[in-house]
């Protein structure tokens, strides 16, 4: 968990470093960090909950399909 | 040199297709048995049509850039949902190779290692290729397929010294007839998919240098690739037979294990499974970059550098939750990647398609035909 933090912490830190450096729009920045904010959400959601895998739930859905 | 050469494309596909042929063993050889040779190069043929397909809709749009002029065919909504689900192809592929090669180095050589720490190591390397670019990958890639291939073919001539068996010998000759054909078409369908991945053409044409010549390239690397896998495909039916190599994980790492040339050479998976794995990562960072180069189109993004560690580190979490144990990696392949890989392959086709019948209805409507009123009324 600690560790999700720093390594996104450390990606926003990069991102944002080159966005201002290049003098992007608001709306750029927007965009990347609500693409960051999703992506660290769902990384701490299967940290914290050992979700069923994909695959078996696909499976799940075929067999009770057939 | 900012583009994409025949050459170039070349080692790209050599290289999107490399660590392929342990997938289609674990697909192909439960369905098909001994005449699997035959169905990969059923699927082979596949493979190829669709990605002649894919390269002759990416040459017929005006700059070549699917991604952008892909709306002017079938309109703007119905683009947007095909360029998400190939998002979603690119980036389930990506993380399914990256928990594959997971899987692999933790089985072989760093087993008291956890998952996450391996697949961190690698998503490290890809975030770096991918905020380089494509270019810069292909380069890459071009490096380490100088060495890799030429090492495949040495491993084909060493495959000789393994324990190969006169009955499986028997049982290959005598399955080989036209009763078996069925199966082997079955087989071809599953195997199909995976040369189908080549479709990425499609989003990489913007790019292509003497488009005249990109399908000799492509004819040259499917070649090239259905010898090399058939000759894997083959040694390794002859050795274990189709009911041990059905079920395998790792097929060319076993290959490898069973190669013993003398005391010198005991042991040559050290040696080529380290020229095995940075191409493997460069299959992943292909795959990334296509998931980042769909994206940005869809987020209206023309600087892909800002979307590359988000989507590496997406990537990183899919491949955990898309497959939990080993043992559900074949089970991935066999259930559900083929049809759904089937499913997206044959979107430039249905583009193609739709051109097609669009180009030629805007044609009748220029040509002057008085007789069409007169029969309507």
């Amino acid at each position: 968990m600690l560790m999700l933090v720093v390594i996104f912490a450390l990606i926003a830190y990069v991102e944002f470093r080159y966005l201002k450096l290049h003098n992007r729009k608001r709306k750029t920045y927007i965009k990347v960090f609500a693409l960051l904010a999703f992506v660290f959400m769902y990384s701490v959601l299967l940290s914290l909950s050992p979700l069923p895998s994909l695959t078996k739930w696909v499976s799940a859905v075929l067999q009770s399909l057939a | 040199m900012n583009r994409l050469t025949p050459g170039l494309i070349f080692t790209l596909i050599c290289v999107a297709n490399v660590g392929n042929i342990s997938n289609v063993m674990s697909t192909v050889i439960p369905v098909a048995g001994f005449v699997s040779p035959v169905s990969l190069l059923i699927g082979c043929s596949i493979g190829l049509l669709l990605t002649l397909m894919a390269l002759k809709l990416a040459l017929r749009l005006p700059a070549h850039n699917f991604l952008a002029d892909g709306s002017a065919i079938t309109g703007k909504v119905i683009h947007r949902l095909a360029v998400f689900a190939f998002f979603i192809y690119f980036l389930s592929r990506a993380a399914f190779e990256l928990r594959g090669l997971t899987f692999q180095v933790n089985a072989m050589y760093l087993p008291q290692t956890p998952h996450i720490a391996i697949a961190a190591l690698f998503c490290t390397v890809t975030a770096i290729a991918v905020r380089y670019g494509i270019l810069t990958i292909a380069y890459i890639g071009q490096y380490f397929a100088l060495m890799v291939f030429p090492t495949f073919f040495i491993i084909i001539g060493l495959s000789a010294t393994m324990p190969l068996k006169t009955d499986m010998l028997i049982a290959f000759i005598t399955h080989m007839n036209a009763q078996q054909l069925p199966k082997a078409i079955a087989g071809g369908i599953f195997c199909a998919p995976w040369f189908g991945e080549s479709i990425f053409i499609l989003f990489l044409a913007p790019l292509f240098a003497k488009e005249k010549r990109m399908k000799h390239a492509l004819i040259a690397a499917f070649a090239f690739f259905a010898v090399q896998s058939l000759s894997h495909l083959i040694t390794i039916l002859l050795s274990f037979g189709p009911l041990v190599a059905g079920n395998m994980v790792f097929p060319i790492a076993e290959q490898l294990r069973y190669i013993r040339v003398s005391d010198f050479l005991e042991n040559l998976d050290p040696f080529l499974l380290v020229l095995l794995f940075p191409i493997v990562t460069i299959k992943i960072s292909l795959y990334v970059y296509l998931a980042t180069l769909t994206l940005g189109q869809l987020m209206a993004m023309k600087d892909l550098r800002p979307l590359s560690l988000t989507v590496t580190a997406l990537t990183c979490a899919l491949s955990f939750h898309i497959v939990s144990r080993l043992s559900e990696l074949p089970l991935f392949t066999r259930m559900f990647w083929t049809w759904y890989a089937w499913l997206i392959q044959c979107i430039p086709l249905l583009y193609l398609l739709i051109a097609t019948l669009r180009a030629r209805i805007a044609g009748k409507k220029h040509t002057p035909e008085p007789a069409a009123p007169a029969a309507d009324s």
